[in-house]
């Protein structure tokens, strides 16, 4: 038997990795971190609460949480792709997620509102871990989660790789002008990334609503994490991104478990303090995350021989 | 019902102005989107938890009394003390202000050793997560400031009498507008215009011998400390700290907005959009009484305007309705 810790904290880690690898692929494609990836993985647990409270499983609301999670951001990429022809700066590039984070966080509410009303308890804040399904003694959404994440990293590994289409993307985030004029439809390449980073936005909202409580303001604390996540592994590297939200979802759950068994379970409320502390003493050590560093070291290596 | 609306617009538009004006001089002059600016409103905030303490300890009132457990009894005693020592609650006011600007002038300063190591636009999220953990620290430790339920303060204008409220709001109006003066002095000098040289082109500013760390440091700590002190003018105007109210849509997002309505850059465009912005704000808050039929909380349609008016000021009006101004510089003839 797996202690219950253990099980929060890789929950949380494969959660994470999905939605650090989505946002930086978001990130190196057009420039910009999408502060809206958060509100979206909220909207989609709510999808998956209203589904649980119709009667169905929560894993059935993936066929419709993950088109919602595209839809919305695909809006808030053809914006910044309208911005971007008028010409509008990096900041205000970001401005307009922002907007739309909040517009979103608008929605979000009103929905939540017309969700918790069809529940016989209301209250803003919902686990849905008793519609999990389990294996063996674990809950059901470690081994989806851990399937997903790994399943999903490793697929679009050798969608970059091995693709005609991933050589076009790796084209497009090395240099985009360079690969316009070589005959790459830039424009269609980075929709694709995004439409895929809002596909993880979705399937990783529901998987979070199986095993962690989730309410309307939780997005803040979401894009925290996987900010941190993000600039730990190496923000302009989602294989990095993908390794930095793993570690910091790991490692969170269990830092704060091991401190909780010396200090007392007060310090429980203080967890988010963690991620960022290490990211703190990170950017002091490896400004360009941790991936670049382990990359140097392979090279001397390889130098030495 | 008219009169406590333009009492509580005056209010906010003071409190909000200042906040408008320290971020304008972070994003608008500098360059820098400081969005986790509420970092030094809370931090101001929770500082005002000293001067009830210091209070404890002058007048000797409730030895046994704890400020936070006991808040109601330490209130009401400490009101009665101060109400009748002017002398005492001016001081008290006063060291509370520098102590609390001083803060949080040291915190802006401390944690730009990590910002300034991020590229441009990560910079931006990693001070909102900065906020945030100082938002979770104010919210979690009761002993200090009551956690998530607030603590109330005592009255330091108790010794006006009948006068406390009105005296309440013409300091705050008083200290609005001596930032205007001194945003005004500060950003209209050789230091302003560095500033803007470094918003503009940052290596030009290097080649002419600039130490442009320095300056953007020292940008960051000034409109740090006023940030510092709206978090005080806020607990003092509603005689209670509550750190939950200080979350990053009203004190970051929202002045954003207003910056951007009003005009990047420009004092004057900030206080336009300051103003505005809160007029709005509280015309919508007044709006459920004529909109009981819809089947949603309004104040979600407050944060959705927020977000269509951002939205659109950004993509049609980027410079706002006052947009800065460019003097040419005038050269001297030989």
């Amino acid at each position: 038997m797996i202690d219950i810790m253990l099980i929060t904290g890789l929950v949380l880690a494969f959660n994470l990795s999905l939605q650090t690898m989505g946002f930086s692929l978001q990130h190196v494609t057009l420039g910009i971190p999408n502060i809206a990836h958060g509100v979206i993985v909220v909207i989609a647990a709510y999808v998956a609460y209203l589904f649980y409270l119709v009667g169905c499983s929560p894993y059935l609301s993936l066929l419709v949480s993950i088109p919602v999670g595209v839809a919305l951001t695909l809006v808030i990429f053809k914006t910044l792709l309208y911005a971007k022809k008028r010409g509008s700066s990096k900041y205000a590039l970001l401005i307009i997620t922002l907007a739309y984070a909040v517009i979103f966080f608008g929605i979000s509410n009103i929905f939540a509102a017309q969700v918790i009303a069809l529940s016989p308890v209301v209250t803003s804040y919902f686990v849905l871990n008793r519609a999990d399904f389990s294996f063996f003694g674990l809950p059901g959404v470690l081994l989806v989660s851990g399937v997903a994440s790994f399943g999903l990293a490793a697929g679009f590994g050798f969608l970059l790789m091995k693709t005609k289409l991933g050589i076009a993307m790796r084209a497009v985030i090395e240099n985009a002008p360079l690969a316009e004029t070589q005959g790459v439809d830039t424009n269609r390449v980075i929709a694709i990334a995004w439409v895929f980073s809002g596909a993880l936005a979705g399937l990783a909202g529901v998987l979070y609503s199986l095993w962690f409580v989730v309410s309307t303001k939780i997005w803040m604390l979401m894009l925290i994490r996987v900010l941190c996540g993000c600039v730990v592994g190496g923000i302009d590297k989602p294989h990095g991104a993908f390794l930095g939200g793993f570690a910091m979802g790991l490692s969170e759950i269990l830092i704060i478990t091991a401190l909780a068994g010396f200090l007392g379970g007060w310090i429980t409320g203080y967890r988010l303090i963690i991620p960022v502390l290490i990211t703190c003493v990170v950017l002091l050590i490896a400004p360009t995350g941790v991936i670049d560093k382990l990359e140097k070291i392979k090279l001397k290596r390889f130098k030495i021989k | 019902m008219i009169e406590e609306f333009v009492i509580e617009f005056l209010a906010m538009f003071a409190i909000f102005g200042i906040l408008t004006l320290a971020l304008n001089l972070q994003y608008g002059f500098m360059g820098f989107l400081n969005l986790g600016i509420y970092l030094q409103v809370i931090a101001g905030a929770l500082t005002m938890g000293i001067f009830p303490r210091l209070a404890m300890e002058i007048f000797g009132v409730s030895p046994g009394l704890d400020f936070v457990y006991d808040n109601p009894q330490v209130v009401a005693s400490l009101n009665q003390s101060l109400s009748t020592s002017p002398g005492v609650s001016i001081l008290l006011l006063l060291i509370t202000i520098i102590v609390a600007m001083v803060i949080a002038a040291f915190l802006g300063w401390l944690f730009t050793h990590f910002e300034f190591r991020l590229s441009g636009i990560y910079q931006v999220i990693f001070v909102i997560a900065l906020a945030e953990i100082v938002r979770v620290i104010g919210m979690r430790y009761r002993p200090w400031a009551g956690g998530s339920i607030g603590v109330n303060l005592p009255d330091l204008f108790g010794w006006l009498g009948t006068y406390h409220y009105l005296g309440r709001f013409v300091f705050l109006l008083g200290v609005f507008g001596i930032v205007i003066l001194v945003f005004i002095r500060f950003c209209n000098s050789p230091f302003g215009r560095l500033l803007k040289t470094i918003r503009e082109d940052e290596p030009a500013a290097k080649c002419l011998g600039k130490d442009t760390d320095k300056t953007k440091r020292i940008a960051v700590t000034v409109a740090s400390a006023f940030a510092g002190l709206v978090g005080v003018l806020f607990c003092l105007y509603y005689a209670s700290i509550i750190p939950a109210t200080f979350n990053g849509d009203d004190f970051a997002f929202w002045p954003l907005a207003m910056i951007i309505m009003g005009g990047t850059g420009s004092i004057g465009g900030a206080l336009l959009g300051a103003a505005v912005f809160t007029f709005l704000r509280k015309a919508i808050f007044m709006l459920p009484t004529f909109l009981y039929f819809l089947p949603f909380d309004i104040k979600f349609f407050d944060i959705i305007f927020l977000g269509l008016i951002l939205l659109l000021f950004i993509l049609y009006k980027p410079k706002g309705i006052l947009p800065e101004k460019f003097r040419p510089m005038r050269i001297h003839k030989r």
